[in-house]
């Protein structure tokens, strides 16, 4: 029940606010509202570790008859992926809120409606296990989104926002169409349910095709090249905070519908196309390195180094190891630490310079240290340095691509080489040098230098113990191979 | 009684307590005023060095030499399995002693020479930090945690060397140095996985433990050997990545000894050191870093000859002597390597500290051709830094003497070529150093009448870590002291807990040759010291200013034989071209257009489709008939 209620929660705070038009306090109140969101998946969580993991893949699971003759039924579930899915959605959240800086969102009863609204639909996708209700929620996430970007977006939103929405509702019909199919080859009665979807009857070379329509539907979401060409202007004109939990968990989603509908379900596919997916992924993540090396804009970069992030992640996932999966899991949670730090860098730089140019910074760490530090500590842990959790998140993944073929980890280590040229660059372009434009950048205040201390204090905290997360995880993702190995072989 | 198994357990100390300096000077800066933020660093520094010098004297007297202490589980995802564990034993103990003891000193030069600049504080929360890292660095007692440390120097050279962020060429500096680091690193972490796929551990012990079931040259160790050395060339500045090092002298000079010296230059010695029972499977491998070492020391040689500025007489200096080192790795001799590294911290602190010394003296010059005649105006410096030459020209009794001589006489074991080449190396840094000196330190001087008169001797916080780094130079190579007079070479047995020298180099020479040997090397260097006093004392030659074109050869060098330029052409610009031009043009005209295509589609067939149901009755009849004749074929046929 308590999952119901997980999901529940944001909702009512989105309903809650809708009505709350530009009073000075619904920051706030939006922000306590998610800290007891956090709360609650925080209870949910322990309560998951201190079970005995073994049992049944799926814990705390509840059904309710919806449509049962199609075989659709809101049935939701936890297991290890989904728990660390459900503790980002949740933690990044009141950072979210509590570094907006945007006087008119922080007043906005809408805007904060419509981040709780995107925090329910995107606990309903990672907690739903009916491939319907997944579908569902997982269209929702981008309708308050879009409203969002159309209402409070920069220049040439229209445009933009018009093409993020249907590049990614393409997309979703790609993977509804798949869905469809796969249904349809269930045991009888049919049935949407996960386990319905393990048991599907799909040849190999059903499994073959099937694997390119999950897999666009996926990879458009997190994106992998070539479907990343929405990715870094929606991020540069969306409102700073949108662009937040864009990076930090709707990117994810894509991550955690790869590991829940697409591993298990086409593991014949899989072992068939993996090694080209890897090595698109991989050329995406170069392609986006160095991209990202001579942006104009500090929003831009910081997209594109996400774009680069994602490329890792997506030949890790292909790589077919505990190890590597486990990086994944793991760098899904580092990096949405990480990405809205970032972000959280570029809104404050923007809202007290009035521009994110990276030709107009410069030497903002002559007045403000502390900002520059803080953000010193962000580049670090993006380009993985050891006791960051960006560290073990990378080497997790490049062990697992090693395992399948080392030329493959050799390829993907060049993160760690190109990481460190353009995020190093661009840091320089924006905190160090004698710039006078900036000279009268004030230090950040107070509530900002907590918020970005916590953050720290996190990236290090899960670099130092990463079984803090990996823990959550472990025996889920062991599960998930030892299904996959004995249906591929 | 202190007994070695007690006082291990207090081991994660020596790590921590700079760690905590720098904790601590980070998080109450703005509390630290004057000098306590470079006592609180020197405090925590030399407590490091305490506890290391406690546990040396417990375990010479303890029958066990090696202590692995384990902390707590650090990664754990399946098969794998990595503690965060230390290791205490001779070699990192010997490591430990250098990197705290050296390092203490240059935190206490430090205090004096960083005193007015505004950042004072930060200054000393980088060297803790900087510390920190390299015992982690030197005490991790698996691949992992050493390369913890290692990404740590990494990241404290990359502050450090770009500690006056004002100055761009300084931040490139700094970013050269990380990323040249990087190049480096990604070898090693790659021979770090392949080490775990092929031993299922990183733990040292547990990874040589089972090399007895391979053959030598074995393909897998051949390819983790060189993976592993991709790394050590990086932090040790060795051809192709060492450009970094002439350049991290943008960083205030006590960092450019933290450095050269004692710390991350020596991490990749270091590293082929400890993985000594590896290396020695793999005699390809000792090859190469035989010829790496070999070229490296002779290049950058020839490049010290030319240089002007005097740190950067001594980076290229620091260079060479990293390959010597090399030299020692690749003829197998491991605690040659390591006895070198240990003069080497000596005189090489002291003699950057003793830059730092003359830079401070005037008021920030470095160029040589600008100084003159400091010999009786800096007396202590001078005296120091006379010390220092002579050790690192390999004079005896100086320390450098016996450590590059058991290089050397090993090289010559193997094959009398490289003798003769190492020993034309060492002259070449005598010819350097000895210019150096006459330039420095004789003669008129050469500055402006203000710098003149400013001209004063350090004070005594500044000159006191010279002068006993000036005592370490001369007797350190008594650590070590040779059999063949009369010494036990206690440093080699020492070591010889952690280290296996490569068997096939064991051959012991003539006594005779030996002393031959020596005799010849010692009159070179004579004979090239008073050729450069008759050129650089009696005739007065100064190297020729900026302004006048050089010869061939003199510019070749002098423009360290262009590798920068090189570099920058071949992997600069066109990165910077693929980034600027190439890729947004992709971007912009094939994938963006191919996605936007799909757009322009749907509009062009909505606008074609749109003139179809533009009210046109007969021409919705003739559709409709049309279609209901195609369904009855259909459905007749099919």
């Amino acid at each position: 029940m308590m999952l119901i209620l997980i999901l529940l929660l944001p909702v009512f705070s989105s309903l809650l606010l809708i009505f709350m038009q530009r009073l000075a306090w619904v920051k706030f109140l939006s922000f306590g509202l998610s800290f007891l969101e956090l709360l609650l998946v925080s209870y949910q969580l322990l309560a998951f570790q201190s079970l005995n993991l073994s049992a049944f893949p799926f814990q705390f699971s509840t059904h309710f008859n919806w449509l049962p003759q199609y075989g659709i039924e809101l049935y939701f579930g936890l297991d290890g992926i989904s728990a660390v899915m459900i503790l980002i959605t949740a933690l990044v959240m009141p950072f979210i809120i509590l570094f907006g800086n945007d006087d008119v969102l922080n007043k906005s009863g809408r805007f904060h409606s419509f981040l709780h609204l995107t925090q329910a639909a995107l606990m309903g996708v990672f907690l739903s296990l009916n491939v319907i209700v997944f579908y569902i929620f997982w269209e929702i996430t981008l309708i308050p989104i879009f409203i969002s970007m159309l209402v409070w977006g920069e220049e040439n939103k229209e445009a933009i926002t018009l093409k993020f929405f249907i590049y990614t509702f393409l997309g979703s019909l790609s993977l509804l169409f798949a869905f469809l199919f796969v249904y349809f080859q269930t045991p009888l009665p049919h049935s949407f349910n996960f386990e319905a979807f393990l048991n599907a009857d799909l040849t190999s070379s059903a499994q073959s095709w099937l694997f390119w329509f999950l897999f666009v539907g996926f990879a458009i979401k997190i994106p992998l090249f070539p479907f990343h060409s929405w990715q870094p202007q929606t991020y540069t004109i969306a409102p700073g905070q949108i662009t937040m939990i864009l990076s930090a968990v709707l990117m994810k989603m894509g991550v955690y519908g790869m590991l829940r509908w697409l591993l298990p379900i086409v593991p014949l596919g899989v072992a068939q196309w993996n090694t080209v997916v890897i090595v698109l992924s991989l050329i995406g993540m170069v392609y986006a390195s160095v991209m990202a090396l001579q942006q104009k804009n500090l929003k831009t970069m910081v997209a594109w180094s996400s774009v680069a992030h994602g490329g890792l992640i997506g030949a890790a996932i292909f790589a077919i190891s505990v190890q590597s999966v486990q990086g994944v899991i793991f760098q899904s949670f580092a990096h949405a630490i990480i990405i809205s730090g970032l972000f959280a860098v570029v809104i404050i730089i923007e809202k007290r310079t009035g521009t994110s140019m990276i030709k107009n910074l410069g030497g903002i760490r002559l007045t403000a240290p502390v900002f520059a530090g803080f953000f010193l500590i962000l580049v670090l842990g993006s380009i993985g340095l050891p006791l960051t959790n960006g560290f073990v998140a990378e080497f997790l993944m490049i062990l697992g691509l090693y395992g399948l073929n080392p030329c493959l980890a050799f390829f993907g280590g060049f993160s760690m080489i190109l990481g460190a040229i353009y995020m190093l660059y661009n840091y320089q372009k924006v905190c160090l040098g004698n710039n006078t434009n900036t000279i009268d950048f004030k230090e950040i205040g107070t509530t900002e230098m907590i918020l970005f201390a916590l953050l720290s204090f996190i990236i290090i905290l899960t670099g130092v113990l990463p079984g803090l997360i990996l823990n959550l995880s472990q025996i889920s993702v062991e599960e998930l191979f030892s299904n996959f190995y004995s249906l591929t072989n | 009684m202190v007994t070695f198994s007690n006082i291990v357990k207090y081991a994660w100390l020596v790590p921590l307590l700079p760690f905590a300096g720098f904790l601590i000077i980070i998080f109450f800066s703005r509390l630290l005023k004057g000098k306590s933020s470079g006592i609180i660093a020197s405090a925590l520094i030399s407590l490091s060095f305490l506890i290391s010098l406690l546990m040396f004297f417990a375990q010479s007297d303890s029958a066990v030499k090696s202590i692995t202490l384990n902390i707590f589980s650090w990664l754990d995802v399946g098969a794998l399995k990595i503690p965060f564990e230390l290791l205490i034993d001779p070699l990192s103990l010997n490591m430990m002693l250098i990197v705290s003891g050296v390092g203490l000193l240059i935190h206490v030069f430090s205090i004096g020479y960083m005193l007015h600049d505004e950042r004072f504080n930060t200054f000393f929360a980088y060297m803790n930090l900087f510390s920190a890292s390299m015992l982690l660095l030197v005490m991790g007692a698996n691949y992992l945690i050493l390369f913890m440390g290692w990404e740590g120097v990494g990241l404290c050279s990359y502050l450090l060397i770009g500690f006056w962020f004002k100055n761009d060429l300084y931040n490139l500096a700094a970013r050269k140095a990380f990323v040249m680091n990087r190049i480096g690193d990604l070898g090693f972490i790659l021979g770090i996985i392949l080490l775990f796929f092929t031993f299922r551990t990183l733990n040292f012990s547990g990874v040589f433990a089972q090399l007895s079931a391979f053959t030598p040259n074995n393909s897998t160790i051949v390819i983790i050997t060189l993976l592993l050395l991709v790394g050590a060339l990086g932090k040790s500045a060795q051809i192709p990545l060492f450009t970094w090092l002439p350049d991290a002298m943008a960083g205030p000079t006590p960092v450019s000894a933290l450095i050269h010296a004692a710390t991350m230059v020596t991490a990749g010695i270091y590293l082929i050191a400890r993985s000594s029972l590896l290396f020695n499977l793999a005699p390809f491998t000792l090859d190469i870093i035989l010829a790496i070492g070999l070229i490296t020391a002779l290049f950058a040689a020839t490049i010290g000859i030319y240089q002007n500025d005097i740190k950067k007489v001594l980076a290229y200096s620091t260079v060479s002597q990293l390959g010597y080192m090399f030299i020692a790795l690749g003829l197998g001799v491991y605690s040659s390597a390591i006895f070198h590294l240990t003069t080497h911290a000596f005189f090489k602190a002291l003699l950057f500290l003793g830059a730092g010394s003359i830079i401070h003296a005037l008021s920030g010059e470095q160029d040589i051709r600008k100084m003159g005649g400091l010999k009786k105006k800096l007396p202590i410096t001078f005296l120091t830094f006379l010390i220092a030459t002579l050790a690192i020209s390999g004079f005896p009794p100086f320390s450098g003497f016996f450590s590059k001589d058991e290089i050397l006489m090993a090289a010559f074991a193997r094959n009398p070529l490289i003798y003769v080449l190492g020993l034309f190396g060492a002259l070449m840094t005598c010819f350097y150093m000895f210019r150096l000196l006459f330039l420095v330190f004789y003669n008129q001087f050469r500055g402006t009448p203000e710098q003149e008169s400013h001209i004063h001797e350090s004070p005594a916080l500044i000159s006191v870590p010279l002068i006993i780094l000036a005592i370490l130079s001369v007797v350190g190579g008594f650590l070590n002291f040779p059999e063949i007079f009369g010494g036990k070479a206690a440093q080699a047995n020492f070591l010889s807990v952690s280290l296996t020298n490569y068997a096939s180099n064991a051959g012991h020479m003539a006594v005779s040759t030996e002393w031959i040997l020596m005799a010849v090397s010692v009159l070179f260097l004579l004979f090239i010291v008073a050729f450069a006093y008759n050129r650089f004392i009696k005739q007065k030659m100064l190297p020729a200013g900026d302004e006048i074109p050089l010869a061939f050869i003199p510019k070749l060098l002098s423009n360290k034989y262009y590798v920068d330029e090189l570099y920058n052409w071949l992997i600069v610009m066109p990165y910077t071209a693929l980034s600027e031009k190439v890729f947004p043009k992709m971007e912009l005209n094939i994938i963006d257009k191919t996605v936007n295509s799909f757009g322009e589609y749907t509009m062009w067939l909505g606008e074609k489709v749109r003139r179809i149901q533009a009210g046109n009755i007969s021409f919705y009849v003739f559709a409709m008939v049309t279609g209901v004749i195609f369904f009855i074929i259909i459905n007749l046929y099919f």
